[in-house]
This record gives structure tokens, sequence and C-alpha cells, in this order.
């Protein structure tokens, strides 16, 4: 018998990918007697996946106070301020979320055996695996290698997870399948020399089609939109390039690099984007560090002519268009064939669940079954029930998705009611796939180190309480998407959902209070074709009320035909912003201490066991009442964005920050005129470099977005930086409260406090 | 015979009702706040919205505890969890000693569950069910059935004495990690085993 993962999997693993593996564990070694540096090691750490988990730095706060978490192997850490025994999470990438039973299975027993017995889909079909220890990765490296996954360049600043379409191949809008086209470019770059020294992560993604929702082109670093053209009477495929899109702090829309790039110049193309953002993109500072940035900064036009400059020097690479010849391998062959059945009478319930779950494939005789799963949740059974299932009726054709879930390609109709069954009996047939119902959120403050606020914690309610009346809603809510984010980064891609929401907190008498912002409007059609705007945070125990309100105003304003982002244009910004107003109120913590603690988390969400029962009433700060002057700026500027006033929008934008700037001196009892240079000049020696503004993350990110506009206005301001400016100013004033709020801390006698 | 690399315990949960899951986050939390058990916890982690889950669980740095919300058989009531993952201890012990020590460490929890009045729980730590989640030293297959049920019987028998065990599986199958049912004759309560020094 085999005593190691190591010698038992010898003759299954690909030698490089095993030789990749033995490096990394060569490197653990290293790291932990001190012979390499931390910082080094934690970039090759996350480049294979492995990545840091909430509370890996060796302190919680329990509730009560902060504690100490004093791990066995004592100072040993795994990167900068992240200690070696610490639980972490380990990311696997999925291409372009083509699964295999066997495949499942094995990701099964890993969770079985190093995780605690649950797998988690992401938002870019990933698997991820958490309070996994880092002695483990090798060998649960070792396994998924053994069947054709690879963790390489999972996380870290590199090209990660290639994402398709989940229908790709089936669908009845595609121009043709983007499978093959993903997967090369994914094995093209995994690895390559030219993708190895970014400043952050590079996001791509492949659509069959430029009006269905599916590959979310538009948010992504690279996109692919497939096209055709019929040239001297013949068919040729190509495709639409996009660069520069993403979500994040500051979302930006991606923008149109070549119309109709041809199949054999994907590729070199591809590599010369990478090359120019590997020269030329931010290394120093990460926020600014994108492509996205790297376009704006450049100019589309210069940007396009570095990169077709690039593409002429770039020395001949025969997998440009090898990959072309094996095309027809993807070409998926059914494991049934279809046959005409008569059925008699049917299952109310699987009659519910075939209206949301199931939808008809291009080839006739064949659907698709969508399984959904609770917060992209599934137990080790559920996974080896779902590995049979596959086997029986579709074979390899396993997929999932950005929305966390599966799909099963190919089913045969009449094989339907006998899945269906199936699926029940290993708790698998939740209905009401892709609807309102059917919430995606982010890790949030469960395991994200970033977390601010339970995005899971929020969406498992929400999900609970409209399961209850799903059935009931009125067709056009039932069709709603809510996406939820734990906080600004947007993992949980709340900008591209009817209903977003991401984490944020409000500081309260000395406590403070989860938030969500309210995010209306995105649109998921269309490639993720616009994002939705703040239109103000609540706290997040009102969210449920909030939701109600504004699906019920939907349901009975609309006009036949309205889609929700035109009813939010339609009915405005400031009418929404009327309607979440009575639940912006924060209760005292004497009449109502559920508001100061999140969802799914019991411990109170503050510094400590203060000034309770001390209150006669609300004491506002000078901050408070000078930050509404802030807010209701930016809203005003989003009101001018709305009526297309791009001059005002951005110049209330920029406003808004420098009143959130004086908000924050003027709590400190500052003496301070509305001299924009003297509230900057202050502003930066008591908040800034002080670093007291410092996020614990974005570090000084928030406050240079006010220095660059103060140092340098945007000429003629077109949407797109009035948009960009009013994101910004939103962050702006997001840290302001949450410095206000660790200003506050700090003042307070405590043993402790939730860093934010 | 070999280490394994991680051992989990499950007993059936008894009360009058069902536990509410939601009723089990703060109690865990509240375990995390005073130290309630001897080995390091973490943080919580609320698996209740998928069915015939671990439930909510209490991460440990050793061993993680939790009430699940039944097994994927129907028949199956809830559940009490406890897990001890002997790869991050890198001792030495022997498959029996970590055993002893993984019923030590469980039943530290479970009376301490049990003393939540809130949740109303007994435990009965006659029966039982042991998982070995190591696929590459003990990968579920009917030689090592018959090999961990001779240890199980050795051991139950220091922990009970000399009364009949019955060991029974539910079916070999090589995906899943090799699990035992086990039932102790006799009537057994968490304290009676305590009080009993086993
Ligand atoms: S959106 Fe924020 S909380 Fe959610 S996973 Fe991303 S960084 Fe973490």
């Amino acid at each position: 018998m085999a005593n190691s993962w190591k010698s038992a999997l010898r003759d299954q693993i690909p030698e490089s990918w095993a030789q990749e593996v033995d490096t990394f564990e060569g490197q653990m070694g290293l790291v932990f007697n001190g012979t390499l540096e931390d910082k080094v090691f934690a970039e090759t750490r996350l480049r294979r996946g492995v990545y840091g988990q909430r509370y890996d730095n060796g302190k919680r706060h329990d509730g009560i106070r902060e504690q100490e978490l004093t791990f066995p192997s004592g100072e040993a850490v795994k990167g900068p301020d992240t200690f070696w025994d610490a639980p972490g999470m380990q990311r696997i990438k999925i291409p372009w979320g083509g699964l295999k039973p066997d495949q499942l299975e094995v990701l099964a027993a890993l969770a079985d055996e190093y995780s605690d017995g649950i797998l988690h889909i992401t938002t870019r079909q990933d698997f991820q695996l958490h309070f996994i220890h880092v002695e483990d990765t090798p060998d649960l490296m070792r396994r998924l290698a053994a069947v054709g996954i690879t963790t390489r360049e999972a996380c870290g600043n590199s090209v990660r997870n290639v994402t398709a379409c989940p229908l790709a191949g089936v669908c009845r809008t595609e121009e043709f399948d983007v499978t093959p086209y993903a997967d090369a470019l994914t094995f093209f770059l995994l690895g390559h020399d030219d993708v190895q020294d970014f400043g952050r992560k590079f996001k791509i993604a492949f659509s069959g089609c430029e009006h269905e929702a599916c590959g979310l082109v538009s948010m992504h670093d690279l996109g692919f939109i497939a096209r055709t053209e019929v040239r001297e009477g013949r068919t040729i495929r190509g495709f639409d390039m996009y660069v520069g899109g993403g979500l994040g702090a500051v979302p930006h829309q991606a923008r149109l690099l070549k119309e109709f790039v041809s199949e054999e110049e994907i590729l070199p193309l591809s590599q010369a984007v990478c090359r120019v953002f590997a020269r030329l993109g931010e290394k120093r500072n990460r926020n600014r560090a994108r492509v996205k940035f790297l376009v704006a900064k450049l100019g589309m036009e210069e940007f396009s002519r570095l990169v077709f400059e690039e593409r002429e020097i770039l020395p001949h690479d025969d997998r440009w268009t090898s990959y072309l010849d094996g095309l027809e391998s993807f070409t998926e062959q059914p494991v049934r064939q279809p046959i005409a059945i008569e059925y008699g009478d049917s299952d109310p319930e699987y009659e519910r669940w075939s209206a949301t779950n199931v939808s008809r494939q291009r080839q006739g005789g064949f659907s698709v079954v969508h399984v959904a799963l609770p917060l992209g949740d599934l137990t080790v059974q559920q996974s080896l029930d779902l590995a049979d299932i596959a086997r029986k009726y579709v074979g390899d054709h396993i997929r999932t998705t950005v929305e966390q879930n599966f799909v099963l390609r190919w089913v045969a109709d009449q094989d339907l009611r006998d899945l269906y069954a199936d699926l029940k009996a290993a708790d698998l047939a939740t209905p009401w796939a892709g609807s309102i119902a059917d919430i995606t959120a982010c890790p949030g403050t469960d395991t994200c180190k970033l977390g601010i606020a339970s995005s899971r914690g929020l969406a498992g309610e929400l999900g609970a309480r409209l399961a209850q009346q799903v059935e009931e809603l009125p067709p056009e809510v039932q069709e709603l998407k809510i996406k939820i984010s734990g906080c600004f980064n947007s993992c949980g891609q709340h900008h591209v959902a009817d209903i977003g929401f991401f984490g944020n907190s409000r500081h309260r008498n000395k406590r403070t209070v989860p938030h969500f912002q309210v995010v209306l409007g995105g649109q998921w059609q269309e490639n993720a074709g616009s994002y939705g705007l703040a239109v103000g945070a609540v706290p997040s125990r009102s969210v449920p009320e909030v939701l109600t309100e504004l699906t019920n105003r939907f349901h009975t304003d609309r006009e036949a035909g309205e889609s929700f982002q035109s009813w939010v244009n339609r009915f405005g910004k400031k009418n929404i912003r009327e309607l979440l107003k009575p639940f912006q109120q924060i209760p005292l913590y004497e009449d109502s201490p559920q508001f100061y603690s999140d969802w799914g988390d019991p411990r109170e969400f503050t510094t400590g066991d203060i000034g309770v029962g001390e209150c006669a009433g609300e004491v506002v700060s000078l901050f408070i009442l000078e930050i509404a002057r802030a807010e209701a700026e930016v809203f005003d500027a989003q009101i001018a964005m709305d009526d297309g006033r791009h001059g005002e929008a951005y110049a209330g934008a920029v406003q808004s920050m420098v009143l959130a700037a004086r908000a924050l001196l003027r709590g400190q009892t500052v003496d301070i005129t509305n001299d924009e240079a003297e509230i900057v000049a202050e502003f930066k020696s008591r908040f800034y470099d002080t670093e007291l503004f410092f996020d614990r993350f974005a570090k000084g990110k928030f406050g240079q977005y006010l220095f660059k506009h103060h140092r340098q206005r945007v000429e003629d301001p077109d949407a797109v930086s009035a948009h960009e400016t009013i994101e910004e100013a939103y962050l702006f004033i997001e840290a302001a409260h949450a410095c206000d709020g660790r200003i506050a801390a700090a003042a307070t006698p405590t043993t402790g406090g939730i860093q934010l | 015979m070999e280490q394994p690399q991680r051992l989990i315990l499950r007993f059936e949960l008894h009360g009058d009702a069902p536990v509410n899951l939601d009723d089990v986050i703060p109690v865990f939390h509240g375990w995390i706040q005073n130290g309630r058990l001897s080995t390091m916890l973490i943080d919580v982690a609320d698996y209740k919205h998928v069915e015939a889950s671990p439930g909510v669980v209490l991460i440990g740095h050793t061993d993680d505890c939790g009430i699940d919300n039944g097994l994927p058989q129907a028949e199956s009531g809830q559940g009490f969890h406890y897990t001890r993952k002997h790869a991050r201890l890198s001792d030495e012990a022997s498959f029996l000693e970590r055993l002893r020590q993984l019923w030590t460490n469980a039943l530290e929890a479970a009376e301490a569950l049990e003393q939540e009045a809130g949740l109303g729980v007994s435990i009965n730590p006659g029966r039982l069910q042991l998982t070995v989640p190591d696929r590459l030293r003990y990968a579920f297959t009917e030689a090592n059935v018959q090999a961990v049920a001779a240890l199980v019987r050795e051991w139950l028998a220091e922990v009970f004495g000399s009364v009949d065990v019955s060991v029974s599986h539910p079916g070999v199958d090589e995906r899943l990690p090799l699990t035992l049912t086990v039932a102790v004759a006799g009537e057994h309560s968490v304290a009676s085993v305590q009080a009993s020094g086993n």
C-alpha cells in the first residue's frame, strides 16, 4: 500500500504538474524554517490557490473582546501577518466551469478529508474549500491533478479562471460553441512567461452571443463575444474582443479592442494584451493595478495601438492555431437519445421545478437542467449523488455557473421526470433557479478577510423568506436578481444585479452597526451591459423590509413590459432615496439590540460594552451632521448623472468628497473654513499622513481619490469619468464613516474592538 | 495499524423536539468567548441552509464539532458530530490512542452541549458512528472495515467494560470514507461514562 498520495498517484499526474506541486511543498519547508521570505511565499501560495482566511492574523473579536488565537506553531507565518496554522481557503479553478463526475468525486473527498464537509461554488465557476491547513494543500493538489485539475494561478496576480457561458454548445442564441476557445486560451496562458509579472489579477470571459447575460464580458479585463461572418460564401468564426472591464470598488465597462478577431488571432492578440499590461500596468499601487486603470490612463486609442504594435513583434508560437485542429473533440455526445413519450398526469412539484429549472437546448429533444444550490454550497454526499446522476443521464456534461449553481446538459427530455426524482432524493431539486429566491453571495464575513458585513448571513435570511413567498410573487418580481457582496470589492457581483447590496457599517452612539449599501438597476443581460448605482445604506437588519418595499413599489408603479432597470430610471433615484429613508433609522441599542449584530452572527458588531443605558436620546455628533451634507451632495450628483449633466455630476461628486473630509475635521472640532485647499491640506495632515483614514486593506486608496481631483479636475467630464467619480465619492464617504468609527472606538475605554 | 489523519464520531441527539440550529449558533459563539472546551476554538460555520449537511459547526484548530441537520438517509434524526484532525497534531499516537483522545474530547463537548439548557438535548454515547476520512490508508473496503471494527471493539471494551458491542456498516462504497455504526448494549449516558472515568 502506498503511504503517501505522492507515491500513490505518481503515474496519474502529468510530470510538469507533479513537479510544480513538489516545488511548492519544498517552498513550504523553506518558509517554515525561515529560509524563504514569507512575502515571497505568500505570492507563491496565492498562485497555487492557497488563500488566507479571516482571523489568520491570530486575532478574533468574539463580541466581547478581541481574543488572541495562539496557534501551536507559534510565530511561524505563511505570509505577512498570516499565521502558519491558521485555517485558510483553497480555491480550485474549473476552466469554463466544465466538470466531470470523477472530478466531482475527488472534490467531495477533499472536502471530507481536509475541509469541513462542504463544497462551495464561487461567482467565477471555481470551487472553494474552507478551513484548510496549509500543510494539507500539496496532497490536495496532487489528488486534483490526478483527475486533470490544477489550482495553478487560481489566486494571486495572475490570469484567474477563464469563465464561459454554462450553456455554450447547447444554447439557442449562441453564434457557436465558445468552449474550445476558452479552453485553448486557459491552457495557453497558464504559467505563460508573459503573464507572470502582473500588478494584479486578470480575468477573462467568453460569451457565445451579445445579448444574453451568461458570459458577463463587460465586467472582465479581457472578454470575447462570438461572431460569425460569411466571407466568399464560407462562414468563418471570430470574436469581438473587449478590454478593461471590471467590478471592484470602481467598476468599469469593458471597451471594444477590436471587432471580429479571427479564431487564429485570438491567442496572439490576448498575449499581446498581457504583455502590454505586464509592461505598463501599475505595480506599486495595487489599487490602480487592474487593466481598467491602464486603459483609462492611456486612453483606448493608445492602449490599442500598443497592443497591435506588440502583436506585430511577437515571436511565432504554433499553439496559437494548433488547437483549432482539436475543435471537434469538444463536441459533446449525449448519453441517451431522445424518444417520444406520452406522459400521464404530472406531479405539481415537478411542474413547478421544471418551469424554472429546465431550459430547452438548441438540439431538439434535449434539455439543460439547472441545479440550484443554496449559497453555492453542497455536501459530500450530494456531490457523490450528483456524480451518479450525471453518469446516468448526461455523462461528463456538468458545468458550474457564475450564479453558484450547476447545470446538467444533454438531458434527454423523456428522462426529465426521473432525473427530477433522483435530484429530489439527493435534496438537489430546489426550484426557482435563477429567480429572486436564488441569491448570489460572496463569502463575506464568514471567511473573507476583507468582509465588512455578512453577505451570506443576509443572503441566507432573504433566501429563506423568499422561498416561502416566491410562488405568490408577481412574475416581474420573481424574475429579479439579487446579488450580495460583503464589501465594496464586489465579488458577489452586486453591480450587475437588479437589486444589489454591499456591506459597510455606520457608527452610532459609540457602537458600530452593520449596514448594506443598496445598489439598484444593474443589468445582467447584454453581458452585464450596465452597472447599478448606490442609492443609500440601510442597517443590515432592515434589508428584508427594504426589499419588500422596493419590490412592492416596482410592482404597483411599473408600466406594462417595463424592466426593473427602466423603472429605477423612471421612478428616479430621488424617489427611491425617499422610499429608503424610513428604513435608514437606527433604533437605540436598548430598544433593538439585534440591529447591532449581523445576520447569522450573534456577536455584537461593536467595540464593546459602553454607554449602555446612559442615553436619554441620540447624541448626534458633528461628524454625523456634516457627513449628511456630503451624502446629499453625491446623491444630487447621481441625479445629474442620470439626467446626462455629466459636468455637474462630476463637480458634485468631487464636492461631496471635500464635504466628507470637512465632516471628519469638524468631528474633531477642527476650526475650518469652506475653502477646498484648506480642507484638503488639513485632511491630509490630520487624517491621511497619520493613516487614521487608512482602510486596513485598501490603505490610503480612498484618500487618493480626493487628492487626485483636487490636484487636477477632469476637463469636460464625460459619462464614464462622471460615473467613476461618483463611485469614488461613495467610497470616500464610506471610508470617512469607517474612520469616524475607528476614532470613536479608540476613544472608548474597551478591551478591544473590531477593526474595520 | 497505520495512523488515520482524521476521525469523526457522531452521536444521535435525543430531545423533546428537533434542535433549532439558529439556537446553536449563539451557544457555540459563547463557548468561544468562555473557552468552554479544552481545545483551541476559532469560529462558527453555518451550513444549516444545506439539507443533510454538517449544520452548524464549531471550528477549532485540532477539533471541530457541530450539530447536523440529519444524515442523507431520510429516517435519520439530528446528530452531534465531533472531528479530530490528527494531521494537524503531527503526533505519534497510535490509532487506538487516537480513538481514546477523540472519545475524551468528544465527551467533554457532549457534556457541555447537554448542559446548554436552552437546547434541551441529551446524547446516548452507546449509539455512535465512527468515520475514518482517510481514503489513502483506510479506503472503505471490507478488509479495512474488519480491521477497524476489531480495534473499535478493543477500544469500547475499555470504555464500557465487557458488554455486547455490535458493529455494522451502511454498505461499502469506496468513494465514501470508511464508516461504522456501533451499538453498545445497555443504557448509557454521557454522565455515567464520565463518572466511570473512561
Ligand atoms: S466582496 Fe469583499 S467580502 Fe466579498 S469576497 Fe470580495 S473582498 Fe471578500
